[in-house]
């Protein structure tokens, strides 16, 4: 062993080797990992799975370009899969396909990763293919406005889900009403603190993105009816960009200002539920309800049972309904223009018998 | 003479550093003085003071990751996506995966299981070369034999052949941190030995790590929630949620009702924070490899004439960084209680903020942890004092942005020097430039 006053000189050579072994050492790890990686995942059948531009299929064994057996091809072209809520409508899209339709639909699920372009693309595709039926979830107005009327001019039926397009020579529109989800929380709000005319309380509000429509609606919905009481005041209405953290540090804070909150009103599951847990870890959780919406199966509905969340409001998924809706129309029943899908709340009394679906008499 | 006036301009200095916070406390204790006389001051409430620590946890943890890169004159723009990417294979790792879902391992584990092998590897091999001074031809082996059983250690297999793996909370704090330090150092060895820019690295980095972050959870980004086990509910170990929870309760008395009530005192993920301010700053003024990550900054060709390994201190520098971004996800796994592609998002903007609000220069060569911790308490009491306020979210973005410059002059200690110059008619050509170049090359922490 050398000995030198400059480290460095011995070191070098050293490194690089030492570089240059760790490099190899972790390729081939690397690619050990991604091989056993490829291997592993082994999705249930019916689970969506979604590699971009990978085409999901139900039912049997099936030809590309066009219904195998007499089947209807049936195209469905969804804005994007990174959304919890549009990985369940596509889930439960698939299923119902599944469960229903398995003998007389192939049903071709694309995912166009929140590019309008690709979505565009996919339209045409299933235009030139001849399609039976198209479902569209579109990404935006403008950009597909154009390629919905081509298909409807080509004389497929189409259904648009969840977002509008504008031109109404489509056959059908199934959505939800977020104003309207807005009010049936408002609704719900109000009969816990003491019912219509008599309710009293303060109301923390914790937005989703305010620059979305979404947003926008779900508060304004939400004010129409809380609004009314004399006894309710909103305070609050942080934008939370829909995400829990944020969520959760904003009403950290508001714990700390205010001595007083009686109901959390949040925008989507997961806000409520961050600020469920920054009350929990105050030891103030009892003294507040918690509101959310959306009711996912793996998040607000799972909260709701465990207690966490006082009720959750559904943003139904508009997928089996469209289906129902292309079936009718490729047998030449009558299809009603436009579906508003009703919502329904979820309460831990309730949530196990399937929720209760609210009713707008006023 | 010559002694006691550097001792009163690092005075002068340190003052300047801390003049901002001050004020900011300062406005803060103002702005919520109790209407009434038996009221209290929220902002001084120990829950408050308390909440702030906890907030900026995170985010300091990265802080210190980025302050020793942005001294060697670097940037590293990929430690929020590496934050959400280690979130996610924290939240993995620690959640029971469906057997229906996967065979054995997750994704997630095909990421851990290389990061545990590079780094055993490489600490057997400076051990085997180092210590025991083995030759090449021993060391090699031994190298790939320790990080075999690392792995092999890190899945659990002497003991269990399981379906899933399920990690412990000393598992996840262990592993996810190499996850995020093989990033790191991949970005590290790229700048070093291409002469790459950091920014076009890290940016590249950046990228991939939220891409890999989306594969990795499945379904193009699935949220990924952290239950903790309850009698017969599977999930993560209960001593993980302890993580994320503030410790040691003392009694506060409310001065209007006069009850006194539990507050918890210390946040743990601020513990976690404090305790990396703390070796980084002993790093940095204590031993010479600190010392040798300024002088990379102040002139890297001058570095290297003068024998200090720069390719080193540069690998060094952004593996920290990835490591610390991993501890940061975990830290945010623990706080939250879910794992997603999005955890990190402009995450590594607000530390450069807050780095260079501390006065650590974007040129290399200046800067402190001590700044850091400045400006990292800065952003901490804004975003409280804003909260506490009710301030409107479009309101605070615009007043953060205003607080963020009025800072960093404030702390470069060039506002007086500016107001002089603007007394001066006519400025001389010279001096203030040579003045100028000779602070930048000074060093103080």
């Amino acid at each position: 062993m050398r000995t030198t006053n400059h480290p460095h000189a011995r070191l070098r050579p050293n490194l690089t080797t030492l570089m240059r072994c760790a490099t190899t050492l972790f390729v081939a790890t690397a690619l050990c990992g991604l091989s056993g990686c490829e291997r592993k995942p082994a999705p249930e059948k019916g689970t969506p799975t979604t590699q971009p531009g990978s085409a999901k299929e139900t039912g049997s064994a099936q030809a590309p370009g066009g219904g195998t057996d007499g089947k209807y091809l049936i195209g469905f072209s969804q804005c994007t899969v990174t959304e919890p809520w549009r990985v369940e409508f596509n889930r439960r899209l698939i299923a119902h396909a599944k469960a229903d339709y398995a003998k007389i639909v192939d049903l071709e699920v694309l995912d166009a990763n929140d590019k309008t372009e690709d979505q565009v693309a996919q339209m045409r595709s299933f235009i030139d293919r001849e399609a039976d039926a198209i479902l569209i979830s579109p990404k935006e107005a403008a950009g597909l406005t154009g390629v919905v009327r081509q298909a409807a001019e080509a004389g497929i039926p189409v259904i648009v889900l969840d977002r509008d397009v504008h031109f109404d020579g489509y056959t059908c529109f199934v959505g939800g009403d977020n104003k309207l989800i807005g009010r049936a929380a408002g609704m719900v709000a109000r009969d816990m603190l003491g019912g219509e005319g008599k309710a009293s309380g303060v109301i923390y509000e914790l937005c989703g993105g305010l620059a979305s429509t979404p947003g926008q609606e779900r508060r304004d919905g939400f004010h129409e009816v809380v609004d009314k009481e004399p006894g309710l005041e909103v305070i609050g209405g942080l934008d939370c960009d829909w995400k829990l953290s944020k969520a959760k540090d904003a009403f950290q804070a508001a714990l700390q200002a205010n001595e007083a909150i009686d109901l959390v009103y949040a925008h989507n599951d997961p806000m409520a539920y961050g600020a469920y847990q920054a009350a929990k870890e105050a030891g103030r959780e009892e003294e507040m309800s918690f509101i959310g919406i959306d009711s996912l199966p793996d998040e607000g509905i799972r909260w709701v049972k465990a207690g966490q969340l006082t009720a959750t409001l559904l943003y139904p998924t508009p997928g089996e309904m469209g289906l129902d809706m292309a079936i009718k129309a490729l047998r030449g029943e009558e299809v009603t223009k436009r579906i508003t899908l009703p919502t329904r709340v979820f309460t831990k009394d309730n949530v196990d018998q399937g929720g209760k679906e609210i009713s707008f008499d006023e | 003479m010559k002694a006691k006036s550097n001792r009163l301009s690092g005075f002068l200095r340190q003052f300047t550093l801390f003049a901002g916070l001050g004020v900011l406390f300062l406005a803060g204790v103002l702005l919520n003085v109790p209407d009434k006389p038996d009221g209290e001051n929220v902002f001084l409430r120990i829950g408050n003071q308390r909440q702030v620590l906890e907030q900026v946890s995170i985010n300091g943890t990265l802080a210190v990751g980025m302050t020793l890169v942005i001294i060697t004159a670097g940037i590293d723009l990929s430690v929020g996506s590496v934050l959400s990417l280690c979130s996610v294979v924290c939240a993995m790792l620690l959640m029971q995966q469906p057997v229906e879902d996967y065979e054995w391992l997750s994704r997630a584990h095909a990421i851990m299981l290389p990061a545990v092998f590079l780094f055993t590897a490489l600490a057997g091999f400076g051990l085997t070369r180092r210590v025991f001074k083995w030759s090449l031809k021993a060391a090699i082996p031994a190298t790939g034999l320790l990080g075999f059983i690392a792995v092999w250690v890190a899945l659990g297999c002497p003991f269990q052949l399981a379906p899933a793996v399920k990690f412990s909370t000393l598992g996840v704090l262990l592993t996810v941190p190499l996850v995020g330090g093989m990033l790191g150092m991949t970005s590290g060895v790229i700048i070093a030995k291409t002469r790459l820019q950091p920014f076009i690295v890290t940016l590249a980095m950046m990228i991939s790590a939220v891409g890999l972050a989306k594969f990795i959870a499945g379904d193009g980004g699935r949220v990924h929630s952290i239950y903790i086990e309850s009698g017969e509910q599977a999930g993560a170990p209960a001593s993980f949620a302890a993580l994320g929870e503030p410790i040691v309760t003392v009694g506060e008395r409310t001065l209007r009702t006069g009850k006194v009530h539990d507050v918890k005192l210390i946040p743990i993920p601020g513990l976690f924070m404090l305790g990396c301010w703390t070796l980084a700053a002993i790093l940095l003024t204590k031993y010479p490899f600190g010392r040798y990550i300024y002088a990379v900054g102040g002139s890297e060709e001058t570095s290297r004439l003068a024998g200090i390994p720069v390719d080193r201190v540069k690998i060094f520098v952004y593996t920290t960084s990835g490591v610390l971004a991993g501890l940061a996800a975990v830290l945010f796994c623990a706080k939250y209680k879910q794992g997603l592609a999005t955890a990190g998002q402009m995450k590594e903007l607000d530390a450069i903020a807050a780095v260079v609000i501390g006065g650590t220069s974007l040129m290399g060569g200046r800067g402190s942890i001590l700044g850091t911790l400045v400006g990292i308490m800065i952003f901490g009491y804004l975003t409280n004092i804003l909260n506490l306020e009710g301030v409107s979210s479009e309101i605070q973005d615009i007043v953060k942005g205003v607080i963020i410059v009025g800072a960093a002059v404030l702390q470069s200690g060039e506002l007086f020097g500016g107001l002089r110059w603007l007394r001066r008619r006519r400025p001389s050509v010279g001096a203030p430039a040579s003045a100028n170049t000779a602070d930048r090359q000074g060093v103080h922490v």
